[in-house]
């Protein structure tokens, strides 16, 4: 594979796995859970999107390609967040201080519900919505087609995160989120409404993880199973990263998708084998991660 | 007098520009008792952290049965019988009293990893959890879980499991801070009565003023990481540095 | 003294044995009036076996695990595998295999996995787990991918069980099963009741407190690592002569969880809890599958709503219904 295509390809799935990689840590920073449904709210917006965009979209406006660009992603963050709100965030605030044991096995609880979900709305087969994709169109790069919608996905998870960095860095919001994710008290030693807090951060976090869904599914197709191959993936990155830290979350996603369009050039077989070795090694090396260590 | 069994010899430690302990030397005998006061932020706790193993002195050197033990770390301190407890009570709160001083008795016979006999089949382990609860006064509540004591009991649990490691030295720090005014007395007169009973030797940080002076029989005052005094409670309560600085003529 | 040793509701070997009884009398009854449903008593035993060895992990030493299906994987492709490439039919040098093979693996991977505790712990498990499960389905020339392996009848105790009829073979089989299952529950009573057994409760209480006295935390969490991959292993190979069939699945993600939701739908912090978890989860779920396809759903809500409203599973309910009969009349002593 030409170098341009391999660092593209390696910077358009790691700005998928950032957006799942930051909500999980945005949720570890202020609440201390790992949930392990995060990853079905991702292929949540995957499906909501593809149906939005085959049923809805294009049966009554065409493949028109600004309507594909921001209807289809707009419905189903919305979306994502009216499930967030409806099952994921009652959850998470009630399992918060009951101890890591109930967290996971609650959180897995709401894995296994969401899968069944999709089963039921969307069926047991998979399903992709390619429009957005072809309507775009490829260019030519070190002579070879490469879709523009690629070039989208990076651009716009690049504004994305400088906007989150802006947030973090150069906000009174980001202040208290730095401040509480290093010490889950200071939340409130600061006078702050510390539930309306935590239903922001939680309700940021879905929004993202379902943005990464929506922006996912016009190259792919979506199918039973695919939240826990991301939830592996991105808990590789976030150990890779650096638990709890937005530093962590680029850095995490970066190194694993490297690492990972890498193997399946390689040797696909072994893909989670070698990002398990790699975690494992941080691990070994620097238990905080590599950008971690210093909260949000 | 023969070999002490702790010799704390010119002892430094600083954090950033902080002396929290400046030249510290005493020595303790074999079956001695030791009180350290001090006001807060005199060095104490970061002393007992020196001598346990926690912390790695900046300079001066640390010798415990003659050997010199400056380097070595907790694991290793705590095999050749320097143990310590906290401030902060910690015992394992599901299993009860007699089950908490089995586990330590059994990790101290080397028994912890044995998987294909059941613990109260071991007479040896129930005949030294039976005589612990004896000694520490324990005895009526030995099938209690920790949460159902009373907070000088919980406190007496923790000792005790130090205790049962048959330490040649134990180091409280604070034993009797969070028990109740009233049952402060009687959970000092324990420890000690247990401590006396086994000749163990040993370190109490205290800051109880009227405590100290009712058991001590060497108590070492400390002020701004230094020894202010050394020698026993009439001594110490003589020194007039002492008095200004501790006790501010109360105890004149 | 000894009293103050104080043992929960069914920690006893009288308490094993009825057990192991109501199993055994409980098949020819099923077999008499619901004989669709007998199998699954073997299931049931099967899976406690494999709930019993998580919970050595889970309830005793605190240590949450989302990858025990890894185990059962080993355990079932072990026969799987010595079948298909050996041709070996007699179950028990598999049995050994398997366990020896599920001991290896914990020992390989234990060192590492349980440095960090808590949600390391839990995830890097899963991750074990779906790395395996990828390998049984992407070498498939070796393992039949999806299609999985075959098992055929295997040998019980040097017998050739080939050509009786196919319900007398499962009765063998679960009484076969049953002896195992026992002697797995007394070695566990045995473990539990150790010195190894209380300090693993230290350790899951605090485990800064248990290294201050001296107990090497992690040389004892990987005896308790290995011991109960050892129970999954062997869980798992004993599966696979009766769903006559190893595939990805029995290693999937969702096996993990299963066992998991065992443990504490009986009782975590009870020894026997997880061999009634795993009975009566067996039954659940084979009912429920022949009304819904919605299993997952309904299992998730169910996980849920045992986490919140019982938390400590069957076991205390019964437990506490014991003690308010003790207070009312007087009369029931706990056997310990």
């Amino acid at each position: 594979m030409a170098l341009p295509i391999y660092v593209l390809d390696t910077l358009f799935y790691s700005s998928l796995l950032f957006l799942i990689i930051a909500g999980l840590n945005l949720i570890y920073g202020i609440l201390r859970v790992v949930n392990l449904a995060h990853a079905s709210l991702f292929t949540f917006g995957a499906y909501a999107t593809a149906w939005i965009t085959t049923s809805l979209i294009v049966p009554r406006l065409g493949e028109n390609l600004l309507a594909l660009m921001v209807l289809p992603l707009v419905l189903a963050v919305i979306l994502v967040i009216l499930v967030s709100l409806a099952l994921v965030t009652p959850l998470l605030r009630y399992s918060q201080g009951r101890g890591d044991a109930f967290q996971l096995i609650v959180t897995f609880g709401l894995l296994i519900i969401f899968e069944d979900l999709f089963k039921l709305i969307w069926g047991p087969h998979p399903v992709s919505a390619y429009n957005l994709f072809f309507q775009m169109g490829f260019i030519d790069i070190a002579g070879l087609r490469y879709p523009v919608y690629k070039f989208y996905v990076i651009l716009l998870t690049a504004i994305l995160a400088l906007a989150l960095w802006y947030v973090t860095y150069r906000t009174a919001f980001g202040l208290v989120l730095r401040a509480s994710s290093m010490d889950p008290h200071m939340a409130t030693a600061l006078g702050l409404n510390t539930s309306r807090f935590l239903f922001i951060v939680i309700v940021l976090a879905s929004a993202l993880a379902g943005l990464g869904g929506s922006l996912y599914i016009p190259v792919a197709s979506v199918q039973l199973g695919l939240s826990t191959e991301f939830l592996v993936i991105a808990f590789v990155g976030m150990v890779i990263g650096g638990l709890g830290s937005f530093v962590g979350a680029v850095v995490g996603s970066l190194i694993v998708s490297s690492l990972r369009t890498l193997t399946l050039i390689v040797f696909p077989e072994l893909e989670l084998v070698v990002l398990y070795l790699v975690a494992v090694i941080v691990l070994l090396w620097k238990p905080e991660g590599i950008g971690g260590g210093r909260g949000w | 007098m023969a070999e002490a069994l702790l010799r704390v010899d010119g002892v430094y430690k600083y954090f950033g520009g902080v002396r929290a302990v400046d030249g510290v030397s005493f020595s303790l005998g074999w079956g001695e008792r030791l009180f350290i006061v001090g006001p807060n932020g005199a060095g104490k706790t970061t002393l007992v952290n020196l001598i346990s193993g926690y912390l790695k002195p900046d300079r001066g050197r640390i010798l415990f049965k003659g050997e010199d033990v400056t380097a070595l770390g907790l694991a290793e301190r705590v095999r050749r019988g320097i143990a310590r407890s906290f401030q902060l009570v910690t015992v394992f709160d599901n299993l009860t009293v007699a089950e908490n001083i089995a586990v330590s008795v059994a990790s101290r016979l080397g028994r912890s990893r044995v998987a294909y006999r059941t613990l109260t089949s071991y007479r040896d382990v129930v005949e030294e959890v039976e005589r612990i609860l004896e000694v520490f006064e324990l005895t009526d509540v030995a099938s209690k879980y920790p949460t159902e004591l009373s907070q000088g009991d919980r406190k007496i649990l923790d000792v005790a499991l130090t205790f049962a490691l048959k330490p040649s030295l134990i180091i409280l720090d604070e034993p009797t801070s969070g028990v109740a005014t009233k049952d402060k007395h009687s959970v000092m007169e324990r420890l000690i009565k247990a401590f006396d009973v086994t000749g163990v030797s040993s370190i109490i940080v205290e800051h109880d003023m009227d405590i100290v002076f009712r058991y001590a029989r060497r108590v070492v005052a400390m002020h701004e990481g230094r020894v202010l005094a050394d020698g026993d409670p009439a001594s110490v309560r003589g020194n007039e540095e002492v008095r200004r600085i501790l006790l501010g003529g109360v105890y004149a | 003294m000894v009293e103050a040793f104080r043992r929960e509701l069914g920690n006893s070997l009288a308490a094993i044995a009825i057990l192991v009884a109501v199993l055994g009398v409980a098949y020819p009854i099923l077999r008499f009036i619901a004989p669709g449903y007998a199998i699954y008593l073997t299931y049931g035993v099967i899976w406690s076996i494999a709930a019993l060895g998580f919970n050595l992990l889970y309830g005793y030493t605190g240590l949450l695990s989302f990858g025990h299906a890894t185990f059962i994987g080993i355990g079932a492709y072990t026969v799987g595998l010595t079948m298909k490439y050996l041709g070996l039919r007699e179950l028990e040098p598999m049995l050994v295999t398997a366990m020896v093979a599920s001991a290896a693996l914990a020992l390989a991977v234990g060192p590492v996995v349980l440095r960090y505790g808590g949600i390391f712990f839990a995830i890097f498990m899963l991750a074990i787990g779906q790395i395996l499960w990828g390998f049984y389905l992407k070498f498939y020339h070796v393992t039949g991918g999806t299609d999985g392996i075959k098992i055929g009848r295997v040998e019980l105790l040097g017998f050739d069980l080939g050509r009786i009829d196919y319900l007398t073979y499962l009765t063998i089989y679960h009484y076969y099963v049953l002896a195992i299952a026992a002697i797995a529950y007394i070695v566990m009573w045995y473990i539990v009741n150790s010195p190894l057994g209380y300090s693993l409760k230290a350790i899951r209480d605090n485990e800064v407190r248990a290294r201050a006295l001296g107990i090497d935390t992690l040389q004892l969490k990987l005896i308790a690592f290995t011991i109960s991959a050892v129970y999954t292993g062997l869980a798992g190979a004993l599966l696979a002569p009766l769903t006559r069939l190893v595939s990805p699945e029995l290693a999937y993600w969702f096996v993990s969880g299963k066992i998991v939701f065992m443990t504490i739908l009986g009782g975590a912090s009870y020894l026997i809890g997880p061999i009634v978890g795993a009975i009566i989860y067996t039954y659940l779920e084979s009912i429920a599958m022949g009304y819904t396809i919605y299993w997952y759903l309904l299992l998730g809500i169910l996980i849920i709503a045992v986490m919140i409203l019982s938390p400590r599973g069957l076991m205390s309910l019964a437990d506490s219904l014991l003690t308010r009969a003790r207070l009312r009349w007087g009369v029931w002593q706990r056997p310990s």
